[in-house]
């Protein structure tokens, strides 16, 4: 998802834009100069300066091609569908943990999330579940009986 | 020499090596669980004190920390999801040596340089920590403030490529530090009206989401192909150590020294300490052309830094009682209850306690390298796992790491949101390390302005009339002002050398 | 495609398998373990006490009894967690001076009244606090140069509206004095303060005894006055403020047990005594005094009311100086 320069630029003077504006509702603190909006502010047009410059950057040499990390490919993804569906997926899993957790308990959402992950990545279905099924299993026991956290527990299950 | 004797007499008792023993262990096991802190370790320790001997107590918190932030290496090196910030400043470089096959040498290094970071760090504390402390409760908002522009000025020097992008991503971190009630007027800022984003924007989520989220989102859309190096053993251990120390001594002295000075003031000492020397040790390098591709120097220098810092916050901590670090700050809490009430007296009314203190740094930090490796080449074994099962079971310790770091599930949906931030910057060029650096002298940087303007009365004089911060505040300028000057004087000599 | 489409049914399903069923009947209270949610940080002293009192309370309890701590936005985050939670017993936390605070500034809705009191543990009162080698060496000093000079002392100690904060400047306008005449320097807690006082960065910290105590020992701090009506046992050389200047003004941080609104009376019965016990504890007693904490014990609708009586007191006076929204 390369996108040029001058697009970031232009996104991140807005930003600072609008964070200068909100800032300017801050209350200062009482008897004294510097209050809650200098330092958003500053940073907020630091920021956009920033971004000015991307934007002429961006504008003068339309597109800059790096050589890609040794080891890594950087393709153009972004015509494949499968990565486009890949990545929406693998975020609504974690979207949908957050959400179904509480009711389904930690292990049942976490298995889901793993096995889903690790099917999106080509693996056969039943290696899938157990790589899911086992990820949860080794996790729950080891933060909830040695470190304490207090995972959500769900309707369903009495843990 | 008598108390000395009594120390050893104190901390070489089965029992108290036993415990000692387990307690590196349990922190080896948490530092190496991603989004787990030294800090989580230490509190989980707690409880357990309650019930120990002051030496025991004390021993088994030293050697669990240090093994903690050691262990914080293992996942950073390997799966890219680095333990502390301070350990941010070299998790890319030291991931990019494991995708090269050489993450036990990265590990290794790591391993070997913590440990002689830590012996280093201890040696000034058993020489000079009260004179050390003193130096350190001199340090007013005014040093502070320019403490930590000096730390933020570092990650322009860190980030290879565009040097604009480096600043984005550090203003944008700095940006995202002013979301919550922790400012200094008390205000919500940035909030929407949520009570989570009133305690603001946790680095620990963050961090996750930036370096290791992100990196699973990338393989989720280029798929798993292309990392096949294979990983390379190293064969004798002591050889390569041997090695790296002839070849980069200077730059552990150096990283050492600035880990100890920096890290004995209370505040954000390791962090700073770590990435100032990182960068330090990028300027200064012969070869800084390799630093971001996986070159070993840099995280010689930096995690030297980050081991000799940590002893360094035990200095104002034992003689003043002030907490260098959320690890001392449980510590002094352990230290007052077993009745080893810190202050310089402790050093007069108690100093087989002290002594005992320092030989279990010693101990810790030599039985570090034993367990380290042992733990390196257990978890080596994970890079064997097929990618396609590794970076569903990556995602799954980040999930849990996140919502860990205040048991909430807003930490996970901290987290997806870096995720995507990271992954959008990084396919952008844009660093994630700068940002992170940023989240964390955020705070610190604005507080220190708001309350030195305060005290001044707004004459930004002040920041230049006590003797430290001036120092600093030259120093700092000095290094933003002094190469375009040069450049200008230079051309301004040629100039009419070529007319 | 359609090995796509398979793929989406797959992952679709195996997150979709919501079954709620119904909740396992309920044996006695506690069957299962118990969160402690503490509003702040690993480190500091609520979170001292917490484990404290966690620990202590399994062994009575027989069920683990976990410390949980949710930090962030000066407390808010963590006390609206333990107020928003399930009021079964199996969700308790440590509430703070705090509570009685936050909702005049307008930062949240929550009051005392939207818990269940269950257990007050420590009281800790205000002291003014100075360098050793500060000019101004007893309390009738301090307060003439405040008078003298208005605005150039400055008190720090923890942040803007804090507790510390709200006690200098009530204990100012008990004097007389405008509370404006000693500017706050906002800080993340008394340590901080405490070093910038050291290096010389503020001239008073109005912090309690037990957080100035290492420095205090080292000689470099010097306690001035109390803002209470005793003396503090630890400390019988430092006088009150009533002593001195004759003002009779007691303000300090509070820590005590609570769970959220609603909590069941059989739960009550069974949560109190257990907190007593604790209390009384020869562990618990050891570790306040160790620490130089205030131990002082109310139950249930005692502590309740006085819960109540600090959050109207704390009200007036961010109200007169300005802080309260």
């Amino acid at each position: 998802m390369r996108v040029n320069d001058a697009i970031i630029g232009a996104a991140l003077v807005g930003l600072g834009a609008a964070t200068t504006y909100a800032a300017r509702a801050f209350p200062a603190i009482p008897g004294q100069q510097y209050g809650a909006s200098v330092f958003p502010t500053v940073v907020a047009v630091f920021l956009a300066g920033c971004g000015l410059k991307l934007v002429f950057d961006g504008v003068r040499r339309r597109r800059v091609a790096e050589p890609p990390q040794p080891g890594e490919t950087r393709g153009d993804w972004c015509r494949s569908g499968r990565a486009w569906f890949n990545l929406a997926a693998c975020l609504a899993l974690v979207a949908g943990y957050v959400l179904f957790a509480p009711v389904l308990g930690f292990l049942l959402a976490m298995a889901a999330v793993v096995t889903g992950c690790c099917l999106l990545l080509d693996a056969k279905p039943w290696v899938a579940l157990v790589v899911g099924v086992a990820t949860a299993v080794v996790i729950h026991q080891a933060f909830t009986l040695l470190l304490r956290v207090p995972l959500p527990r769900g309707v369903l299950l009495p843990f | 020499m008598q108390a000395i004797e009594a120390a050893f007499g104190l901390v070489f008792q089965g029992h108290v090596l036993l415990v000692i023993g387990l307690a590196a262990a349990f922190g080896l096991f948490v530092g190496a669980i991603p989004g787990l802190t030294a800090t989580m370790a230490i509190a989980l320790l707690v409880p357990v004190t309650f019930f120990m001997d002051p030496i025991t107590a004390v021993g088994a918190m030293i050697s669990c920390s240090a093994m903690a932030i050691f262990a914080g290496d293992i996942p950073g090196t390997l799966l890219r999801i680095p333990g502390t910030p301070a350990s941010a400043a070299y998790t890319s470089e030291a991931y990019a040596m494991t995708r090269k096959g050489e993450g036990e040498i990265a590990l290794g290094a790591n391993l070997f340089f913590s440990a002689l970071g830590g012996l280093f760090g201890t040696a000034v504390l058993i020489i000079g920590a009260p004179m050390l402390a003193e130096v350190a409760l001199k340090f007013s908002s005014f040093e502070y403030f320019w403490l930590a522009l000096l730390g933020l000025t570092c990650a322009v020097f860190i980030g290879s490529g565009s040097a604009t992008k480096g600043l984005v991503s550090l203003f944008l971190g700095l940006l995202i530090a002013t979301v919550g009630l922790n400012n200094p007027a008390g205000v919500p800022r940035f909030t929407f009206g949520s009570v989570d984003l009133m305690g603001g924007v946790d680095f620990i989520p963050a961090m996750i989401g930036l370096f290791a989220v992100s990196e699973v989102l990338r393989v989720m859309v280029h798929g798993t192909a292309g990392w096949s190096a294979p990983q390379a053993a190293v064969g004798n251990l002591f050889t390569g150590w041997g090695r790296m120390f002839v070849k980069y001594w200077p730059q552990q002295l150096r990283g050492n020294v600035m880990g100890t000075a920096i890290g004995a003031l209370p505040g954000a000492g390791a962090d700073i300490a770590a990435w100032v020397s990182y960068a330090t040790s990028r300027k200064f390098s012969k070869t800084p052309e390799k630093f971001g591709t996986g070159h070993v120097e840099g995280i010689i220098e930096s995690t030297s830094a980050n081991n000799a810092a940590l002893a360094g916050a035990w200095v104002p901590a034992l003689v003043f009682g002030i907490p260098g670090d959320s690890i001392t700050a449980v510590v002094i809490g352990v230290l007052y209850i077993k009745g080893l009430n810190p202050g310089p007296t402790i050093f007069i009314n108690n100093p087989q306690m002290i002594y005992a203190v320092f030989i279990i740094f010693i101990l810790a930090n030599v039985a570090m390298i034993p367990l380290g490796w042992a733990a390196i080449k257990a978890a080596k074994q994970i890079l064997r796992v097929p990618r396609n099962l590794l970076m569903p079971a990556i995602l799954a310790f980040c999930i849990v790491g996140a919502f860990a770091t205040n048991n909430a599930a807003y930490g996970v949906v901290l987290m997806l949101g870096f995720g995507v931030l990271g992954f959008i910057m990084e396919e952008n060029d844009i660093p994630i390390a700068p940002c992170i650096l940023g989240i964390v002298l955020g705070p610190m940087l604005e507080e220190n302005f708001v309350t030195s303007m305060i005290k001044s009365e707004g004459s930004f004089l002040a920041f230049f009339e006590r003797p430290i911060a001036a120092a600093c505040g030259i120093a700092t300028l000095a290094i933003w002002f002094a190469p375009p000057l040069i450049r200008l004087v230079r051309r301004a000599r040629s100039a009419p050398a070529a007319a | 495609m359609r090995r796509q489409l398979l793929r989406t049914l797959v992952a679709g399903l195996a997150l979709a398998a919501t079954l709620p069923f119904a909740a396992p009947a309920r044996a006695a209270y506690p069957d299962r373990p118990i969160q402690l949610l503490v509003p702040w940080g690993a480190g500091g002293g609520t979170d001292a006490v917490a484990r404290i009192v966690g620990s202590l309370l399994e062994k009575e309890l027989g069920q683990p009894v976990s410390v949980v701590n949710r930090t962030g936005g000066s407390g808010v985050v963590g006390h609206t967690a333990i107020a928003s939670a399930a009021p079964d017993g199996y969700t308790i936390g440590i509430a703070t001076v705090e509570i009685g605070m936050m909702h005049w500034q307008g930062l949240t809705p929550l009051t005392p009244a939207d818990f269940t009191p269950l257990a007050l543990m420590n009281h800790d009162i205000a002291a003014v606090q100075v360098a050793s080698n500060s000019p101004h060496q007893d309390i009738k000093a301090l307060i003439e140069a405040i008078k003298a000079n208005p605005g150039k002392l400055k008190a720090s100690g923890t942040g803007q509206g804090g507790i510390w904060h709200l006690a200098m400047a009530a204990m100012l306008s008990e004097l007389k004095i405008d509370p404006q005449s000693v500017p706050w320097v906002p800080s993340n807690g008394a340590a901080p303060g405490l070093q910038d006082l050291v290096a010389g960065g503020v001239q008073i910290v109005p912090c309690s005894i037990p957080e100035a105590r290492s420095l205090i020992d080292a000689g470099r701090v010097k306690s001035l006055a109390v803002m209470g009506a005793e003396r503090n046992a630890a400390f019988p050389n430092v006088p009150t403020l009533k002593e001195t200047v004759g003002v009779v003004w007691e303000m300090g941080a509070w820590r005590g047990i609570v769970a959220p609104k609603g909590l069941p009376e059989d739960v009550q019965k069974v949560l109190i005594p257990a907190l007593k016990k604790v209390y009384e504890s020869k562990e618990y007693t050891d570790f306040m005094s160790s620490r130089g904490f205030g131990a002082v014990w109310a139950e249930g609708p005692e502590f309740g009311a006085f819960m109540a009586k600090g959050d109207a007191e704390l009200g007036a006076v961010m109200k007169k100086v300005g802080l309260a929204r």
